[in-house]
């Protein structure tokens, strides 16, 4: 059976449980008889991003792939570019019936995908809570613990406040965590701003991380099998939405281990052994033991949080602890003989520490963090003692009363019981691989070819699944048996050696990275002529923009000119106005006239009527007096000559204030030059403003 | 030339191409009085297709294979079992044409000749582009098949009378039965299929025969109707590139072998440098035959070097 498994590191580069366990896991497998190929990543110097080299670690085929580029942001830490396809090129080569995943951290989703894309039966191992929380150990940055799953505000929340701590180099590697007393009063402000999404950025980040949950939630739904070491995993796996037939319970095994007889000594030896980082507690540890008479904490371990190590050492010394360092998987059996009870103070939610099988393995009983899944593996007081995580004063006091209390520490050591080996483990793995190939091909349905083209099509499938280097020595076999068979020498190329294999792997990076190149050449040739197309864009805005600064220029000073033709306009119409007003008071004068000629008129028609009335009547109203009457005729005509003189006059004034009167509208309704003007400002003002 | 013939059509499953093509040998052979004999054999492996065939071609004769063999083993069959000295190998998918049969029959006058093939037209496609006008080359050290005039009109000077060939396309050519079968047919080692029309005629053309091309003989083939439909592309591209390896290591000799050999070496090196497991899957499936193949070269009789004998057949010389 071949078998491709894949980590996210390996010994040496990475010496914690996973890394450890996963090599060691390889080796198991191909000592079980599986053909074993493990692709782990890692950051040298010198070599490309995603380059990949090869070699033999035991019977095993290693395969590093080089993780040089950091993620950038939320979405390349889900699924950093480039990483899937590698390890897609990496499987066809390889040509597995099966993959086996055990960590992403780095290499991220995608990879599911990559095999899923195969039609490879795919298996996961939850080794920790990655599946669910991407930072792994359901801690937030200022190391606090974090309650909620699948929460994608929260997670936001964390994301905002790694991009703060990210931009503190004097943080150093800090890992999962930092503690808010170790920052500045500013940053610190800031960061529990962003902890409680009090800041700007919270929106996009909240939907940065919803896309990448669902990426991975996608990416989980194509794994055929989910191996979960802890009850707890378990249960957090179910409840993140994977069905439970799909997820299996499967205890950690460890490595027989080799201890060396255990030396006497006075005092009460506690051993502290794994990765120094905060979140696992040495520090707690080490302030419990402060002056602890009859205790001697002895710590085992490193990690690349060098800020942390260096203070954790400083004050180590300061404290009288011993300080081991680093150390391989070789000499962890030496180093359990020196202690007589070991300690796993961890901050997070730890799920199943390999030191806790270690340490059994090696008849040491565990004082343990009341934390995650550690009550699981260790049963207090049976073969350990579970503390409160986090409290110094309740370790100090356990330590204490150990120290004093020997009958204890020995019940507590033969408690103890051998963990469950490696191997029983990998049989155990292998049953499952068994059973998913098997079910595979009985699902597999028949092809609708013609008969005659199955069985060079089954010869096809056969070969396909062949390991590229099986298949090259195979048919480099066959064209010798080729030369020979048609008596021509043997072929003068040599076969793959090491330094081909090198010249290979530089070529294969070269390829990559010139199709990288190609790609950015791409995307910059794209970015290229969109800011080109904006540049054009601005510049036909900024032409457009002088036209539109000319014209307004020329409107302004249009608008001047007929602000001041305006001007002039309301003068002129002004003094119109005066002198119609005058002439209106002229007319008033001329009506007033007018009427008293009317009047007169009508008195005159009045009196000519009376006068004519009287020369009517005087015949029959002869006066008696002949004179008076002589007088009177006398009189008569040159009476009404001077009526008609007057009436005359009369009717001449009238009709010379008619003439007036009719003058004045006759002035008033002709067209007159401003008139004129006017009627022209009128017609012509619309199109001028425009 | 009234020499009667055996047609022998190899078909898959019924369908409209050997539907059209039964209908153009009633109409071709109808005026020649039924004198010939057509056997279409029945390769379905489940006896499907006599009474279909019956009811198209009251003239055919069914023979039913027992199980699915591909083209060659059928047309084998179809071979044996033809009651005529001349035999024509047809395609399912061509559509002879009226008077198709007598410049072959004609062609096959001359003891020389070993195959007559027809001017076979592409549907769809002119009078002058022609499928049959084959040529054979040796480009460093790998063997080319070309069909020049498919993508453009073969002078009139090729189609002015009868010319050699390097091989018979296998859809299509008039052979005698007995030297057919004297020459063991089309070899089994070129299973599934491509190749083995290439091979036989190599055969003859080692022995001293050549293939013809009779262009007043006139067929139209529908292109990719047949094994294009049931198998997939890389299977196909798979099975060619395999058989044309075999084809190499059995009729390559001289300064050809050796560049034939140089070249495998550069493909597997380069196929092994760039990881093209594509590459090595193909020598690998030739190279499990390889036994086969070297059997087969010893068998075959010696001749002039393979370039001598590509370019005196080459339509284009």
């Amino acid at each position: 059976m071949r078998i491709a498994l894949v980590v996210h590191g390996l010994p040496p580069h990475e010496r914690t449980g996973v890394e450890t366990h996963v090599d060691a896991l390889a080796a198991a497998l191909a000592g079980a008889g599986c053909e074993v190929a493990l692709l782990a990543a890692r950051r040298s110097r010198g070599l490309p991003h995603l380059a990949q080299r090869s070699e033999r670690r035991g019977r095993v085929a290693l395969t590093w792939l080089e993780l040089c580029e950091p993620p950038r942001d939320v979405a390349e830490e889900a699924e950093p570019p480039g990483v899937a396809e590698a390890v897609g090129e990496w499987l066809d080569l390889a040509a597995p019936e099966l993959v086996h995943v055990h960590h992403l951290r780095g290499l991220g989703w995608g990879v599911l995908a990559a095999v899923a894309a195969r039609r490879l039966p795919l298996f996961y191992t939850a080794h920790d809570d990655h599946a669910v929380c991407h930072r792994v150990a359901h801690l937030r940055p200022d190391l606090s613990r974090c309650e909620s799953l699948g929460d994608a505000a929260a997670c936001a929340r964390c994301d905002r406040a790694v991009e703060l701590l990210h931009g503190v180099p004097e943080l150093g590697d800090w890992h999962l965590g930092v503690e808010p007393e170790r920052l500045a009063p500013p940053l610190r402000a800031e960061l529990a701003r962003r902890l409680a999404g009090d800041d700007g950025g919270h929106a996009r980040a909240l939907a940065e991380r919803a896309r990448a949950d669902a990426r991975r939630s996608a990416a989980l739904a194509q794994v055929e099998r989910v191996f979960a070491p802890t009850r707890r995993v378990l249960e957090l796996l179910l409840a993140s939405g994977l069905p439970r037939e799909r997820v299996v319970l499967q205890p950690y095994g460890i490595p027989p281990l080799q201890v060396p007889p255990a030396q006497g000594a006075g005092r009460l030896r506690v051993g502290f052994f794994g990765g120094l980082s905060k979140h696992k507690g040495a520090q707690v540890l080490l302030e419990a033991c402060a002056g602890l008479a009859g205790v001697e904490l002895v710590l085992n371990g490193d990690s690349s949080d060098r800020v942390f190590v260096e203070s954790l050492r400083a004050r180590a010394a300061e404290l009288g602890a011993r300080w081991n360092g680093a150390y391989a998987a070789a000499e962890l059996g030496a180093r359990l003989a020196e202690v007589d009870l070991v300690a796993v103070p961890s901050l997070w939610v730890e799920n199943a520490p390999f030191v806790i099988r270690e340490a059994f393995a090696a008849g040491r009983p565990v004082l343990a963090s009341d934390l995650g899944a550690l009550p699981e593996s260790v049963r207090d007081g049976v073969d350990g003692r579970l503390v409160p995580a986090g409290d110094a004063g309740a370790w100090r006091a356990v330590l204490a009363e150990l120290a004093g209390d020997r009958a204890q520490l020995a019940r507590l050591t033969a408690g103890t019981r051998a963990p469950r080996a490696l191997a029983d483990q990998a049989d155990e793995l292998i049953e499952h691989y068994q059973d998913a190939l098997a079910a595979r091909e009985a699902a597999q349905t028949a092809p609708a070819l013609p008969e005659h083209l199955t069985a060079f099509q089954a010869r096809r499938a056969a070969l396909a699944c062949e390991p590229f280097e099986r298949l090259h020595a195979r048919v480099r076999d066959g064209l010798a048996r080729l030369r020979a068979g048609l008596g021509h020498a043997p072929s003068p190329t040599r076969a793959p050696d090491d330094a081909l294999r090198r010249a290979r792997d530089l070529l294969r990076d070269r390829r990559r990275e010139s199709a990288w190149r190609a790609r950015a050449a791409g995307d910059d040739r794209a970015a290229r002529a969109s800011l080109a197309a904006e540049a054009a864009w601005l510049r036909g805005l900024c032409e457009s923009g002088a036209d539109d600064l000319a014209g307004a220029r020329a409107a302004r000073e249009a608008l001047a000119h007929e602000s001041a033709w305006l001007r002039q306009v309301v003068a002129a119409l002004e003094r119109e106005r005066d002198w119609l007003r005058g002439l209106l008071a002229a007319l008033e004068a001329r009506a007033g006239d007018h009427a008293a000629l009317r009047e007169h008129e009508r008195w005159l028609r009045g009196e000519a009527v009376r006068l004519l009335e009287a020369l009517e009547a005087a015949p029959t109203q002869a006066p008696a007096d002949p004179a008076a009457l002589a007088a009177a005729l006398e009189h008569a005509p040159r009476r009404a000559a001077a009526l008609r003189a007057e009436l005359e006059w009369r009717r001449a004034q009238m009709q010379r204030a008619l003439d007036e009167g009719g003058g004045v509208l006759a002035t008033l309704l002709a067209p007159t030059p401003l008139a004129a003007r006017l009627e022209s400002w009128r017609a012509g003002a619309p199109e001028a403003r425009a | 030339v009234s020499a009667a013939v055996s047609i022998v059509v190899p078909a898959l499953s019924p369908s409209p191409h050997l539907e059209r093509a039964l209908l153009a040998l009633d109409a071709a052979l109808a005026p020649r009085g039924w004198i010939d004999e057509l056997v279409v054999v029945d390769d379905s492996g489940r006896g499907e297709l006599g009474p279909w065939v019956a009811l198209r071609c009251r003239g055919a004769r069914t023979l039913a294979r027992t199980e699915n063999g591909g083209f060659a083993r059928a047309l084998g069959d179809g071979v044996r079992a033809a009651r005529h000295a001349l035999v024509f190998a047809m395609n399912s998918d061509l559509e002879p044409r009226a008077g198709f049969l007598e410049p072959l029959i004609d062609a096959l006058q001359d003891a020389r000749v070993f195959a007559a093939v027809p001017r076979v037209l592409r549907r769809g496609a002119g009078e002058q582009r022609v499928e049959s006008l084959v040529r054979l080359v040796e480009r460093g050290g790998r063997v080319q098949v070309e069909q020049p005039f498919v993508e453009r009109d073969a002078p009139a000077r090729v189609l002015a009378g009868p010319c050699a060939l390097p091989f018979a396309l296998g859809g299509a050519f008039l052979v005698r039965r007995d030297e057919f079968l004297a020459l063991g047919g089309f070899d089994a080692l070129f299973e599934p299929f491509y190749m083995e029309d290439v091979d036989l005629s190599w055969r003859a053309r080692r022995a001293g025969r050549t293939c013809l091309h009779v262009p007043d003989s006139l067929c139209v083939h529908e292109n990719q109707a047949t094994i294009a439909r049931v198998a997939p592309r890389a299977l196909i591209a798979a099975a060619e590139a395999k058989n044309r390896l075999l084809f190499e290591w059995l009729h390559l000799d001289g300064a050809a072998l050796e560049r034939h050999l140089q070249a495998l070496d550069e493909l597997a090196l380069a196929a092994w440098l760039e990881e093209d497991r594509g590459a090595l899957e193909i020598l690998a499936l030739a190279l499990e035959q390889l036994e086969g193949a070297l059997a087969a070269r010893a068998a075959a009789p010696r001749a002039d070097p393979f370039e001598v004998l590509a370019r005196a057949c080459d339509p284009l010389r």
